[in-house]
Parts: structure tokens; sequence; C-alpha cells
């Protein structure tokens, strides 16, 4: 391509998309589905959910297209897309996230992806710290777990959420606090000392 | 300097935590922390959490979506038409029990709806309907607009079923716009009309 070398950004691939180019548009899911469905299963809490859910949303992405004027960033508006759908997805069916235990996953798989660095002891350690964490996650109220989720593993800025979520600033401050409070009491209650929880390491 | 810290601003303490604070605030968090053993025990435990959260990875089943393959030719016909088509990528998000249930049911309408009929056998779709004439066939297999076939099926579906709810229908109702018909029935109709003098 003309670009080659150079990072195509998003706002070029979705003009490029406006303009009919599906490939464009492909590769605009490309480049976000990982974070759409990561965002939907920690929304939701299941794998098959998760990904019904980021499928849609890249639906919808293509089909609302015409009308994405870039006054946000196109990732924001997935989020925004993908968001609704999670809480359109929850009142169908009455429930919060329910937790899936991936029983599938290897330790020695896990140590492989880990690198040569890291000991067992460790690993299983981080891992049983994940599942606690998202254990934890699972009994917040929706709001303060999507505010945790959008600054933990999308790296929103408190303004970019409050937007999202359509409230004030010092909400999305608050819901933070008080679900990062929650998972913190139920880390103790499982055992854990989170004020010795090092996170140097990583 | 004058920015002061205390130990019940736990939005202040949030913005700390992520770093989000402006200097000044930042500066009298830090210094607060110094003689506050509680503030302190506080940041260090919801870091703690922050890295337990970190830890947290979902998993990552292959994904590789894209409008693609099934998807693509329609898609791109409705841009070349700038003519929405939802009913192709809504039909794939239908659940496999709503799809069973719809056809189920569409069975049970056939004999209200005489005039609409639609089968899947090893043809592939087929639409006929009472007002059609003979002559006037379905595709065969190879033709490309098969798929819409398809998704108007699945519109047509859901449509008898609404009318199904809603009241009986006259078996002779023949006129696309009469009182009752759905967008699909009429597409099906302008669609045969588009097609019979091939």
């Amino acid at each position: 391509l003309a670009v080659q070398g150079l990072t195509i950004t998003d706002e070029e691939l979705v003009a490029r998309s406006q303009g009919g180019d599906v490939d464009s548009f492909n590769q605009l899911v490309k480049r976000w589905e990982r974070p759409i469905y990561a965002l939907a299963y920690r929304t939701l809490g299941r794998e098959d959910d998760a990904r019904d859910v980021c499928q849609d949303t890249f639906f919808r992405a293509y089909r609302a297209l015409k009308g994405f004027k870039g006054e946000a960033k196109f990732s924001s508006w997935l989020y925004r897309i993908a968001l609704n759908l999670c809480r359109d997805f929850m009142r169908r069916q009455r429930r919060t996230p329910t937790v899936q235990l991936p029983e599938d996953t290897d330790i020695a798989e896990l140590a492989a992806a880990g690198g040569p660095v890291e000991s067992i002891e460790s690993l299983v350690a981080r891992r049983e710290l994940g599942l606690a964490a998202e254990r934890a996650m699972a009994t917040l109220p929706e709001e303060q777990r999507t505010a945790i989720v959008l600054k933990e593993y999308h790296g929103l800025t408190f303004q970019e959420i409050a937007d999202m979520q359509g409230c004030p600033l010092s909400t999305v401050k608050t819901r933070l606090y008080q679900g990062l409070s929650v998972v913190r009491r139920q880390l103790e209650e499982g055992g854990m000392s989170v004020a010795d929880i090092r996170g140097d390491a990583s | 300097m004058s920015t002061r810290f205390t130990c019940d601003d736990t939005e202040t303490l949030v913005a700390y935590l992520y770093d989000e604070a402006d200097p000044d605030t930042r500066a009298a968090v830090a210094r607060h922390l110094v003689e506050c053993a509680r503030c302190r025990g506080e940041v260090t435990a919801l870091g703690g959490v922050r890295h337990a959260l970190a830890q947290w990875t979902p998993p990552a089943p292959p994904l590789r979506f894209s409008l693609g393959q099934a998807d693509l030719p329609s898609a791109e016909s409705a841009a070349a038409d700038n003519l929405v088509r939802p009913r192709v990528a809504a039909w794939q998000a239908v659940p496999v029990w709503a799809q069973v249930a719809a056809a189920t049911l569409a069975v049970a309408v056939g004999a209200a709806l005489a005039n609409v009929q639609v089968r899947h056998d090893a043809e592939g779709w087929t639409v006929s309907t009472g007002w059609m004439a003979p002559a006037a066939t379905p595709p065969t297999a190879s033709q490309p607009w098969r798929q819409e076939l398809a998704a108007l099926e699945q519109a047509l579906r859901s449509e008898m079923t609404v009318r199904q709810a809603a009241a009986p229908v006259a078996a002779s109702e023949r006129a696309p716009a009469a009182a009752g018909t759905g967008p699909a029935v009429g597409a099906v109709q302008s669609r045969f009309r588009h097609a019979a003098p091939r």
C-alpha cells in the first residue's frame, strides 16, 4: 500500500470504509476484535456470550458507520456499542456475570507463554490471583465493574469513562474507589493479603 | 503548596492511584502519605488490588471475525446501493433455539398463509407464493441472490409470527400494500416482479 511501513490510522481506515471499502473495515475489525472481546468477556463473564456481543458490535458498527462523524475516537465509539450490547444482553438474561472457570488452561502452557524466567510457583500464584480477581469483579454492580474494566484493561481516562457512562467525573472516581474496595475486601476474605501483593514484578 | 489532602478524600486518592492527579495534588497526597500510615496502607492495598486485577486475563479463543465470506457480498452491495440490509447479520445473531422456534411457527402458519410458502430442501431455499405464476420458478442453486432469499425468508418468518399473533390473515390477500403485509413480503413480491421478465 501507499503508506507501507507506517501504521494506517483508525481514522483513515474509517474514511475508506465509509467509502465502501470493506477490506478497510475488516482491518479495523482485526485491530479491535481482541479488545472488544476482552471488554465483553470481562463484562459478561462467558466466552460464548462475549463472542456473540463482539461479533454483533462489528456488524452494528459497520451498519452505522456512515453516521460516525469522528467526534469521538473510533475505539470509544466501538466500546460504547459493545457496552450497550452487553447491557441489553444482561437485561435480557436478567443475570449478573457468571464466573466461568477455564478448566482447559494448562499450567505448562502458561509457563511457555510466560517465558522461561518465571517459576511454576509464581505462575500458579498469579493464576490464582487472577481467578480471585475475576470472581470478585463478578460480584460488583455493573457501573462499578465497567468503570474498573475500562480503566484497568483499556486505559481510558476518567473523562473518557465519564463520557461513556454518561455521568460526572466525580461519579467515575467514586465507582472506581468503591469497586476496588469491594474487590480488596473479597481478596482479603479469600485469605490474600493485598498489601503484600507487589505490582513491581510486571 | 496550598493544595491539601485529607484522609476522607477518596476521589483524590483514586486520581493519585491512577496517576491522573495534577502535579500539585499529587505532591499534596505524597506529603500526606508520609505522615499518615492509614492512607499509606490504603494506597498500598489498592495497588495490590490493581496488581491482582492485572492477572485476570480473559481466554483467547480464535476470533477472526470479518465481514467477509458469507457477509461480504451483502455488505458490499449494501454499501454500493447505499442501502442498509440488516437482515443478514441480524439473522446470524439469532440464537439457534429462536431459529428453531421460528421454523416451527413458520410451519404452523404455513396453512393459514397458503399464499406464501418457504421450503428448504436439497434444492436450497424455495419461496413459492399463491400469487406467483407457475412459470416464475425460484432461482436455481448457482444464482447469487439465494442468500438474499435466505435472509428474506427469515424476515418472512418473523413477519408471519407477528401476523399470526395479531390476527388471522385472509389467505386471498394479494396486494403487497394491503394492510398487514410486512416489508419482507413486499420485498419478495417486488423481487419476483423484477425476476419475472428474465
